[in-house]
């Protein structure tokens, strides 16, 4: 069992730009113990540059729930994406 | 920081779509006091003014900017073919105005070769760029057939010109005309705005995605029907756009009226006033019943209508994600970039000139109220959207100080 701790960013319910904004904030914790789980209503086409900018790893998965990104630290463990 | 990865690299700079948008308003403000002074609604200045000159410029602007912020698709001079574009759609706006002012063929002769070298560049660095890029999605597919559609109502336009030249207006030459109208209203207008609206739906007003499945109905439907329509010119290739049309104007409605954060915005009146013109327009030209009447709703409620609210949402949006990218940090949010009442006072100015052009056939006071409220709409937009640069320039300016 993953001992890590996982933030939930869900922004289903924000218009643009405060998903970014608020995903934003939240990738200044990820660390090696620490991951988002960043839930959006679509496909957020901006963070993916800033993901690769920031060498952290990420998945995207399209579940009921929305979009939702996986992001953590590439020394971390890779969370568990449910999909 | 918070915004340091948010790369400026992909976007072009703020000018470049800014000076489109503006001067497309510009040309909408002149468009209303061209008809303060000669009138009629359905004069060959005032819809090239309002076609080419509104439309097309604003709606060009957001192409520029579209592409490379939600595809990821840049331009390595997007300068120089901005300004190309830019350049050659204002030298052929004004030569038409101009040309058809005077009548003088020689002057339309130029500005069509001008202009159809802007839209030529213009629709084949996109398309170009579009089939040869890793990411593509459906939004910016739409862009790509958007544009090849506005080179080939180009291309009609040019024929007519030509009819005119030789003074040859016979059938062909109706044919023709109903080729250019079907081509750039589907699909340069439509195309554009379903491309459009499947991103900034969800993006903006918080409303439930498009499954990819149903995108990809609508726009590859939209372009085969069109192209159907080009070499098969029959009444249900027809029908079956028109429908397709009505099915997307009552689609959007339904996902606005469900959207999760229903707060004010008068933006979104906006969407519902060109939603429910764009349907009774398919609905009247399905029955074949009041073809002027269908030109006005669909020019003024529809696509005057669905561009003022994508603007309301792009220009603040654009001016956010370039402070936020110099990586300034005090900046204001969207909604306070233009104050709200400004936008509701505009809503319902709209509202009374969509009202006055309907009933201008009733009697010349509607006219007038018409041309007067056109006029001080535009001249509100105007300031709104300037009020934003300027806030813009000056929290650089504050910024470099610092």
């Amino acid at each position: 069992m993953s001992s890590a701790k996982t933030i939930i960013v869900d922004a289903r319910d924000l218009e643009a730009p405060h998903p970014l904004l608020e995903v934003s904030k939240a990738l200044m914790s990820v660390d090696e113990e620490t991951n988002i789980k960043f839930i959006h209503r679509m496909h957020p086409c901006r963070l993916f540059d800033i993901l690769d900018q920031k060498g952290l790893s990420y998945e995207e998965i399209q579940n009921s729930e929305g979009v939702i990104v996986y992001i953590w630290h590439p020394k971390g463990k890779k969370p568990e994406c449910e999909a | 920081m918070v915004f340091a990865g948010l790369s400026l690299d992909q976007a072009p700079p703020y000018s470049v779509t800014m000076k489109f948008f503006i001067t497309g308003f510009v040309y909408a403000f002149f468009g209303g006091v061209y008809l303060a002074i000669n009138g009629g609604v359905f004069d060959v200045i005032f819809i090239h003014l309002m076609t080419i000159g509104f439309m097309t410029m604003v709606m060009s602007g957001a192409v520029l900017q579209f592409l490379p912020v939600v595809g990821g698709i840049t331009f390595k001079r997007i300068k120089l073919l901005s300004n190309l574009i830019y350049i050659g759609l204002n030298l052929g706006v004004i030569g038409f105005v101009v040309g058809f002012y005077l009548y003088n063929l020689l002057l339309l002769r130029v500005s069509a070769f001008i202009l159809s070298f802007s839209i030529t560049l213009f629709a084949m660095s996109v398309i170009y760029k579009v089939f040869t890029s890793k990411t593509k999605n459906l939004s910016i597919l739409s862009i790509a057939f958007a544009l090849l559609f506005l080179f080939l109502g180009m291309l009609a336009g040019v024929w007519m010109l030509h009819s005119h030249a030789s003074i040859n207006f016979d059938e062909s030459f109706l044919q023709v005309k109903n080729l250019h109208l079907l081509l750039l209203f589907f699909g340069w207008i439509l195309l554009l705005v379903m491309g459009v609206s499947f991103q900034v739906i969800p993006m903006f007003w918080v409303a439930k995605d498009f499954s990819p499945k149903s995108k990809a109905v609508f726009i590859f439907l939209m372009a085969g029907l069109l192209l159907l329509n080009l070499f098969f010119a029959t009444f249900a290739f027809l029908l079956l756009l028109l429908l397709l049309g009505a099915v997307y104007a009552v689609a959007m409605m339904h996902r606005l009226y469900k959207r999760k954060r229903k707060l004010s915005d008068c933006s979104v009146k906006y969407w519902f006033v060109a939603m429910a013109s764009l349907l009774i327009v398919m609905l009247f030209l399905i029955f074949d019943v009041a073809a002027y009447l269908s030109y006005k709703i669909a020019a003024f409620g529809f696509v005057y209508g669905v561009i003022s609210a994508m603007i309301y949402k792009i220009i603040p949006f654009i001016t956010w994600f370039h402070l936020s990218a110099k990586g300034i940090f005090e900046i204001p949010t969207m909604k306070e970039m233009i104050a709200q009442k400004q936008i509701e006072y505009g809503f319902y100015l709209f509202l009374i000139t969509y009202f006055a052009l309907i009933f201008t056939p009733l009697s010349d006071r509607f006219e007038t109220l018409f041309i007067a409220t056109f006029i001080m709409l535009n001249l509100l937009h105007l300031v709104n959207f300037l009020k934003v640069i300027v806030l813009y320039k000056n929290i650089v300016l504050i910024d470099i100080k610092k």
